[in-house]
């Protein structure tokens, strides 16, 4: 049976609260891992991880956080990212807020789309399409 | 007149959070690093610390490389060696091997990354 998504938010606001020393109440669908919850890419390691553990599930490399397309030099250039790399990225990252990104696409910004609300939708997906 | 660009990345990570991260998911460290890399953490005196300069000395070459610090699916691309000593960065689509430079705290570890790029 599939896990209602309030069920996955409150597995993954314990995951992530644990992971970036933060109080669960930090954590919110909204919050940008880091922006606002400080995570260095050893942070985003170890909450593959834990999800992987708290799961039972494997996220392949580059699924959940797809940083790689970045070195593709047709998905970025000078700083930004180009057309190509947006609807490549869109495809990658539906769940992510798009609008607010794509009206100035700086790649410093993109990791503010990172954030706890993309980690529960990817997670719900994955779920279901294993547990449908 | 010649002029060279060199974008440089650094980074830093401390020794505590890396042991914590070590004893939590050495098992698991298999899918993000190079089975060489893997090895030269587990024989060091103190593995930890061997790992915080691998994760250090990834991210600063990442960031040379003109891409944003996040994320972990890069950290199997890129290929951290010892070469006479020094630490050296093996990267897709980069002729030559990125130079490193290792700063050791008590704490902490820092390591530079420069990573010519152009002349013209």
């Amino acid at each position: 049976m599939p896990i209602e998504k309030n069920e996955i938010f409150k597995q993954v606001q314990t995951i992530v609260s644990q992971a970036l020393k933060v109080s669960e109440a930090e954590v919110k669908t909204e919050s940008a891992l880091i922006r606002d919850l400080g995570a260095e890419s050893i942070d985003f390691l170890d909450i593959v991880f834990r999800l992987e553990k708290a799961f039972k599930i494997k996220i392949p490399k580059g699924e959940l956080f797809p940083e790689k397309l970045l070195t593709d030099a047709r998905f970025s250039k000078d700083g930004k990212i180009t057309a190509e790399g947006l609807e490549e990225l869109k495809k990658r990252l539906p769940n992510a807020d798009w609008k607010t990104f794509s009206s100035n696409p700086i790649v410093s910004d993109l990791s503010n789309l990172f954030t706890v609300g993309m980690i529960v939708d990817y997670l719900s997906e994955k779920l279901s399409a294993a547990h449908p | 007149m010649f002029s060279v660009r060199v974008p440089v990345g650094v980074d830093l990570v401390e020794y505590k959070k890396a042991g914590a991260f070590y004893r939590r998911h050495r098992l698991s460290l298999r899918d993000f690093f190079h089975p060489d890399e893997l090895k030269s953490v587990r024989v060091h005196r103190r593995p930890h610390e061997a790992l915080a300069v691998l994760l250090a000395a990834k991210e600063a070459a990442w960031k040379a490389l003109g891409a944003p610090g996040f994320g972990p699916s890069f950290f199997k691309t890129l290929r951290v060696t010892r070469y006479h000593g020094a630490l050296r960065c093996a990267a897709p689509g980069s002729r030559k091997p990125l130079e490193l430079s290792v700063t050791k705290k008590s704490a902490f570890v820092v390591v530079h990354c420069a990573a010519p790029v152009a002349r013209g």
